[in-house]
């Protein structure tokens, strides 16, 4: 009966604590628990009871601070991509703009620039853009890798 | 800052490979029995020094079997160095309270 309510209560811990450590929980609880059974039913008790408390408090201890960890890498990863995209899209934008609407590196074909001269100039915005996206993102702090 | 049941861990595997319960044990005999560590707390406690790098655990080996499959841990000099900065800094504290007459009684110093 015991052993079915300290089983249920390791059902708190998140899995992959559990695969980790319910067997040495497990393991330990039976040690208390056949240490202090020969004593009787009120010293078993006062075994049980401690530690039925101890891995409720454990349990939610453990899955907030796990909450409040992924939710900070969560919130950093969301941001790093989104600004990341966002400055990605931006260079996009403008090197379409460049190249279609606007055009004044399109017009220097008109003060004899070739077009092939034109479209390296185009890739090379590109390319600066893109980079320098690039580097935006990478000083952003990346989540934490979880052990 | 270290968690206190992490930093009594540290302190328990400072001098001697242990595993979980062994390491309650020791921590209950080291304080007199003012210190219990449950289950939950411990492992818990266990596992967030592993993620710290602070602890490592000891590969499985045939002499250990007899303990029912219990895993060791060694402290890391990762472990040691943590657990040393932390007793300086507790040891600072002692030092400001003993100088505003705030030192606990001899016979309640853990």
């Amino acid at each position: 009966m015991q052993s079915a309510v300290f089983r249920s209560l390791l059902f708190l811990f998140p899995r992959e604590f559990r695969a980790r450590f319910a067997d040495e929980i497990s393991d330990y609880i039976a040690l208390q628990y056949n240490a202090a059974q020969p004593a009787g039913r009120w010293a078993t008790a006062r075994v049980s009871v401690p530690i039925c408390a101890d891995l409720l408090i454990a349990a939610v201890k453990f899955r907030v601070s796990t909450l409040s960890v992924s939710r900070v890498a969560l919130r950093t990863a969301t941001t790093a991509a989104g600004l990341g995209a966002g400055i990605i899209c931006l260079a996009i934008v403008l090197v379409l703009f460049e190249a279609t609407v606007r055009s004044p590196l399109l017009a220097a074909t008109e003060y004899g620039a070739s077009e092939l001269d034109v479209v390296i100039r185009l890739c090379a915005l590109g390319a600066v853009l893109v980079g320098l996206s690039a580097w935006y993102t990478s000083l952003l702090p990346r989540p934490q890798k979880r052990r | 800052m270290i968690p206190s049941p992490v930093l009594y861990i540290l302190v328990s595997l400072a001098d001697e490979d242990r595993h979980g319960y062994a390491i309650m044990q020791d921590i209950r005999e080291r304080t007199n029995g003012r210190v219990v560590l449950g289950p939950g707390g411990l492992y818990t406690s266990l596992q967030r020094a592993l993620r710290a790098g602070y602890i490592r655990e000891l590969p499985l080996r045939s002499a250990d079997q007899d303990a029912r499959g219990r895993r060791a841990y060694r402290l890391t000099p990762e472990g040691r160095k943590a657990a040393q900065r932390e007793l300086a800094r507790l040891d600072n504290v002692i030092r400001m309270a003993r100088r505003g007459n705030l030192t606990p009684a001899t016979d309640r110093e853990w």
